[in-house]
């Protein structure tokens, strides 16, 4: 089965929150459940990085905020370099970048 | 507070890239003018602070504040090492006004430095990033990421052009030809910056919408400041630059996850603190040294200090009110931008420019009659924030 994108909701609140944290910033809960964030978000903001860290050689590296519709934010490389602010965007599971040398996975997004 | 704080010393390295220094003499230079500026002996200083955000990945030290203390000869004072990201001079500075303040220490010396010209910019850009959130530094996500994905939406939400961000660098490489200590001495137009015209000036895209220009360069260099108690200063100085307020906040580690991306929370937090314990409002500053790491940063902490409405920062700019003549000069020093950013240097330097302001002896870039003056600095993109409000004692 295909890796979801997950994150928590603070069970005092309803606030979703990417990734996990410790206290809830809104109400100060310390309880959440881990929910789906979605499988589609919107654009908010995004770059084009031409001067990359070590680790990641794909250049130029597209980066940008999204929104689920629970209003979950992240952040992350995206696939395509033609985007454009509010473009809806999918999560998928892949390799982001190197670290000390060892490859590191996570989600990045692709136009829909 | 319990007891008012003064800056009776300071001094400062030239910024640039310092082949013939190693971190720890930069740190010695400093140090030692800022000793003579305040006609004092090392023996009188009872406790140090060290700004370093770097030492052990690019200088293969560690304990540097002993190491600094040990070339000084300070065997009786406290000696600590402040690493807060690119915070870590304004952080170093507000714990010296609490070693003050409480009484607890009389003279303090605070040498904040780094050196990181002699690293790859590969290297440099990927331990900087490691400021950001671990969701953001696993993607990539630079510092440049950061602050180029805030000024697309500032652009977007407030009418910001890419020529507001070119006359922020135009302006303070204009104020750094007049500071001797600035890392960029280099005169650039707006038409250079913006359209490649005159030749030699190349502004290659660093992340889409911001270029080279709109980033401050990567500088060795070192800072000091002595600070004591202002009735303690008075025996130095009948005008003492005293502290008058400090502020400190967080915003969200993760900038995707602020409520409202280009709002500075930590900076309107940090400078409300500042403003209130100086009983002193935005309006009462003659001169301010803000944290222009990129240019997009002048135009919104001008905002979010308190000194122009949100969204009205680049009209100022515009305006020429935030110029060496204008109604509020900023940078005139050179800011970031071109005095350069030694990481952990430059939350002193701020300190120390303001102090050359207040006691009027800034030279061709002295912002005439300057009597209070307002300071910021970031750690990380506005994630941790650290304000100084400054005055003149009469």
């Amino acid at each position: 089965m295909e890796k979801r994108i997950m994150g928590v909701k603070c069970t005092g609140c309803g606030k979703v929150f990417y990734p996990k944290r410790a206290c809830c910033p809104d109400c100060g809960g310390k309880m959440f459940e881990e929910i789906c964030l979605g499988d589609e978000c919107i654009l908010l903001t995004f770059t084009k990085l031409y001067a990359l860290p070590e680790g990641i050689e794909r250049v130029p590296l597209v980066l940008g905020i999204v929104e689920f519709a629970n209003a979950a934010r992240a952040v992350g490389q995206i696939t395509e370099e033609n985007v454009t602010i509010g473009m809806k965007l999918r999560p998928i599971w892949g390799l982001l970048r190197n670290i000390d040398g060892k490859e590191v996975y996570g989600f990045k997004f692709k136009p829909i | 507070m319990f007891r008012d704080v003064a800056v009776i010393g300071c001094g400062m390295t030239r910024f640039g890239r310092r082949d013939d220094k190693t971190l720890m003499n930069l740190l010695i230079d400093s140090s030692l003018k800022a000793i003579q500026d305040a006609n004092i002996e090392e023996s009188d200083i009872d406790a140090l602070f060290v700004a370093n955000m770097l030492a052990e990945k690019l200088n293969h030290q560690t304990l540097i504040a002993t190491a600094l203390a040990d070339q000084l000869g300070l065997r009786s004072a406290s000696a600590d090492r402040i690493e807060n990201g690119t915070a870590s001079g304004g952080s170093a500075v507000r714990n010296a006004c609490l070693a003050v303040a409480s009484g607890a220490h009389d003279l303090v010396l605070v040498t904040g430095g780094e050196k990181m010209t002699h690293a790859s910019s590969e290297r440099v850009t990927d331990i900087i990033a490691t400021m950001n959130h671990p969701a953001e530094y696993m993607q990539g996500v630079t510092l440049s990421a950061l602050a180029a994905m805030f000024a697309r939406l500032y652009m977007g939400k407030y009418g910001v052009e890419q020529k507001h961000m070119a006359m922020v660098a135009v302006k303070n490489h204009s104020n750094a030809l007049k500071n001797p200590y600035a890392h960029l001495h280099r005169r650039v137009t707006l038409d250079e910056i913006l359209y490649a015209k005159g030749g030699e000036v190349k502004n290659p895209i660093v992340a889409e919408p911001l270029r080279l220009f709109d980033c401050c360069p990567v500088s060795d260099g070192a800072a000091s400041v002595i600070l004591c108690s202002t009735e303690k200063a008075r025996k130095f100085n009948d005008t003492p630059i005293v502290i008058a307020g400090f502020g400190q906040a967080n915003d969200n580690l993760g900038v995707y996850e602020r409520e409202d991306v280009t709002i500075l929370w930590s900076l309107r937090e940090a400078s409300r603190q500042a403003f209130n314990m100086a009983k002193l409002e935005p309006d009462d500053i003659d001169v301010a040294e803000l944290h222009d790491a990129f240019t997009i940063l002048e135009i919104a902490e001008s905002e979010d200090a308190g000194f122009f409405k949100k969204g009205t920062g680049h009209r100022a700019l515009e305006e020429g009110s935030t110029s060496l003549s204008g109604k509020l000069p900023i940078n005139v020093s050179g800011g970031l931008k071109a005095r350069g950013h030694p990481i952990g240097a430059t939350g002193v330097a701020q300190i120390v420019e303001l102090t050359w302001q207040l006691r009027g002896e800034a030279g061709a870039r002295q912002v005439a009659g300057a009597e209070k003056a307002f300071s910021c600095n970031s750690g990380g993109f506005a994630s941790n924030m650290v304000a100084f409000v400054m005055e003149r004692s009469s």
